[in-house]
């Protein structure tokens, strides 16, 4: 079976088209792949945010604790990135993210992404336009959740 | 022939409870078969109490069971809850047009229901399963509130179970228990993979759930005029002469309930309407 490097799985997933490879090449001198075990936390809220996630294959879900009940309020699965707190101080993780069916993932060393972002404006425009996309998505994607659709 | 006004009295056979607020009745017709297309519905009439319109949930070549899936919302959908094995309801039907089943034939297909709309999409799903080959791709996307709400859960899992159709389900809130999707039914869209041009969906659940499905099914490719939503207002002949179910120009009962996204998009989402 033919192996892909980072940087060509980066280049063939949709946030990262149109990129310029030289951009592609750097970030994935960030990445390294990761494997999650089903039960396991990928993400433990209050920690600090060292590394932010794109899934491969497996699915998580990401949880807050109400009281003595834990909720689950999203299920990133293939193709979907997990966590954000990395972008911004005080970069802690605000949720807990656990593994309900074995992770393969890229990991991301959000300290390397977050310096190159800092040094190479037009780098860190190219990466955070895309990450305020998702962002944006997700926010319409909870609005709608929160008017309870099917009551 | 019946009197197209006059409520055929039906027997319940059976009951069985859903969810927290919603049944399904199955019911004998007198001469034991009754003939009906996906998306069509009957004029429910409790003895005293009053009609509704309700949907046609079971399959299409079981012709000696009436079968409807019902939400308790208020009066009549209250007093048809309160019904027991044995007991009798009026029926009138099968009205309206249905779910486009020869449009589909030979073309992707995108299944999509929220809440209870999966009681009048199920007749069509069964049908594209039962004649997989007749169709290409097939993609079910279901959403509900929480697990508890799931309609027809061990139905679901044999759908889930097979390799011929992606069938993906989704709820807005769990608890650990739940191990599958938790997020809005939209964002299941983009994984259809189906080929656009030649794309039919059918959208059936509240109306703001079928307007962000939309959205999200333009953002394929997806034409208004092969997107299928069943509407619903409220009805009383049921065959076009009173004017109650009116929506714009058309009479839901009549024309509808189930409309390609291109007719009725100018008064879509229009409350007045
Ligand atoms: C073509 C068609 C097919 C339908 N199929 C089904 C079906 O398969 N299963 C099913 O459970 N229902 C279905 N409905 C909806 C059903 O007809 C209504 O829920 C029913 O008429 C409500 O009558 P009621 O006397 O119980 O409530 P009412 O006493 O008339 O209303 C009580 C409350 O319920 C609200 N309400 C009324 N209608 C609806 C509605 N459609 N949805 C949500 N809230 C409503 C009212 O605003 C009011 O607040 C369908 C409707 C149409 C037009
Ligand atoms: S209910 Fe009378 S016209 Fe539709």
């Amino acid at each position: 079976m033919k192996t892909h490097s980072i940087a060509e799985i980066l280049s063939a997933h949709e946030f990262f088209s149109d990129m310029k490879p030289e951009h592609i090449e750097f970030i994935s001198g960030c990445a390294k792949v990761s494997h999650f075990a089903s039960g396991k936390f990928m993400i433990l809220a209050g920690e600090p945010a060292d590394n932010f996630y794109l899934i491969r294959s497996g699915h998580t879900a990401v949880e807050i604790e109400i009281g003595n009940q834990v909720r689950t309020i999203h299920s990133p699965g293939p193709g979907e990135f997990v966590g954000w707190s990395w972008i911004l101080p005080p970069a802690r993780w605000r949720y807990d993210v656990r593994v309900v069916e074995d992770v393969s993932a890229i990991s991301f060393d959000a300290e390397c992404v977050r310096k190159k972002c800092e040094a190479d404006f037009e780098f860190g425009y190219h990466i955070y336009r895309r990450i305020l996309k998702i962002v944006i998505e997700r926010l319409m994607a909870t609005r709608i959740q929160m008017i309870d659709m099917y009551a | 022939m019946p009197l197209p006004m006059l409520p055929v009295p039906m027997r319940i056979r059976r009951r069985v409870k859903e969810t927290a607020d919603t049944f399904t009745i199955e019911l004998e017709p007198p001469d034991g078969t009754f003939a009906f297309e996906p998306g069509q519905f009957n004029m429910l009439y409790v003895f005293g109490v009053g009609e509704v319109p309700i949907s046609i949930s079971g399959d299409v070549s079981r012709r000696d069971v009436l079968v409807h899936t019902i939400r308790d919302v208020g009066t009549v959908t209250h007093a048809l809850g309160r019904l027991k094995k044995g007991d009798w309801v009026g029926v009138r039907g099968p009205y309206g047009r249905g779910w486009p089943m020869k449009i589909a034939k030979g073309r992707d297909v995108i299944l999509a229901a929220g809440g209870i709309g999966l009681a009048p999409l199920r007749p069509a799903i069964r049908e594209v399963l039962d004649n997989r080959d007749d169709y290409g791709r097939v993609v079910v996307f279901y959403g509900a509130r929480t697990p508890g709400d799931l309609l027809y859960p061990k139905e679901v899992v044999k759908w889930r179970a097979r390799l011929d159709a992606k069938v993906s389900v989704t709820v807005d809130r769990a608890d650990r228990t739940w191990h599958g999707n938790v997020g809005v039914i939209t964002q299941l869209v983009s994984a259809a993979r189906t080929d656009a041009s030649r794309t039919v969906a059918m959208v059936c659940g509240p109306e703001i759930m079928m307007h962000y499905m939309r959205i999200h099914l333009a953002k394929l490719g997806i034409a208004d005029e092969a997107i299928y939503v069943s509407m619903e207002r409220n009805m009383k002949c049921a065959i076009g002469r009173c004017g109650h179910c009116q929506y714009g120009g058309d009479f839901i009962c009549k024309d509808g309930p189930v409309f390609t996204f291109a007719e009725v998009e100018s008064r879509f989402r229009i409350r007045s309407l």
